[in-house]
């Protein structure tokens, strides 16, 4: 091997080197626009007041939703459907949803078990 | 050396304009690196564009004494580092056709090249045999005849001593020669 074409070193530093990059303004652009937005952010953060902020969290928000979901899920489970207690018996006596049906209903009811409104004719029990 | 301490301050007091010229006057050096690193213009400059927010946030920690350049640059390597890993993860990617039109890197013509040698191919070829270097050598060469670094910086920034970087770099640099002068040896017949 001659030394006119032996690569040395330095000759290999210098092709390495003649080999770069021009920087790209956009670059700076978008990271100055990223740095603006991160400091509106925290500016906004600051100005909330520390508890309204901490409820803002993302764990807060997540555990406030957990608890919702356990304490929804306890109730069906415990107590089937809403207007019931535990066993399956309703806290409400009549069918009707509405308090005038509720009302006839009763009616009907002591109606049916004594149609003579539970007296008799002569004042004494049917 | 006064500049860069009055720089460094203004980096630290969150000065926008400070970023900027830092950009003005590595921009080039942290593209190029990031560029060669990672042979993708696109996820080179998002590299670069994240090394710019993460120098603005680390700023007020920064003590200087590694230097701007040499802090920078380490900021932008372990991106790529980063980078490099994921895609590893990820399971790599084909080989590029046109190595240096990819990564967005251009050529400065050296003074004294060969009108003999064909330029493209061997810059191909020496682009080609930079990926193929093991990444501790590859981070040497880039950093130290592509960045500009001394071999002292290039330590620096690679957390290493400065007498690892100089066996890197002689390593890397025979690998380089076996896969170049073929090519001169073609040039000067």
């Amino acid at each position: 091997m001659t030394p006119e074409w032996r690569m040395d070193d330095e000759r290999i530093a210098r092709l390495v080197a003649s080999v770069g990059a021009e920087a790209d303004p956009a670059v700076l652009a978008r990271a100055r626009a990223r740095i603006a937005a991160g400091a509106a952010e925290e500016r906004w953060e600051f100005a909330l007041p520390a508890g309204v902020a901490w409820l803002f969290r993302p764990l807060t928000l997540t555990g406030a939703a957990a608890a919702c979901a356990i304490a929804l899920a306890a109730g069906f489970w415990f107590g089937g459907t809403p207007g019931t207690v535990a066993g399956g018996t309703s806290l409400i006596a009549t069918s009707s949803e509405t308090l005038p049906g509720a009302l006839l209903d009763e009616l009907d009811a002591a109606e049916t078990a004594s149609p003579n409104g539970g007296l008799s004719d002569s004042g004494g029990p049917s | 050396m006064e500049d860069e301490q009055r720089r460094i301050e203004q980096l630290r007091s969150g000065d926008l304009d400070a970023l900027g010229d830092l950009f003005r006057d590595l921009g080039g050096a942290m593209s190029a690196v990031a560029r060669t690193m990672l042979r993708d213009r696109d996820e080179a400059d998002d590299v670069v564009e994240e090394a710019l927010v993460r120098i603005h946030a680390a700023a007020r920690g920064f003590r200087g004494t590694r230097g701007l350049r040499t802090w920078t640059l380490r900021i932008v390597m372990n991106l790529c580092r980063d980078r490099l890993r994921r895609r590893k993860f990820d399971g790599g990617r084909a080989e590029d056709l046109d190595v240096l039109g990819r990564a967005g890197l251009s050529v400065t013509p050296v003074l004294e090249w060969d009108e003999e040698l064909d330029r493209a191919k061997l810059l191909e070829t020496l682009e080609r045999a930079i990926d193929r270097l093991p990444p501790e050598q590859r981070e040497a060469v880039v950093l130290c005849h592509r960045a500009g670094l001394s071999q002292a910086e290039a330590a620096a920034a690679l957390g290493i001593a400065e007498g690892s970087v100089k066996a890197r770099l002689h390593r890397a640099r025979q690998k380089l020669r076996a896969e170049l002068e073929p090519l001169m040896e073609e040039g000067q017949r």
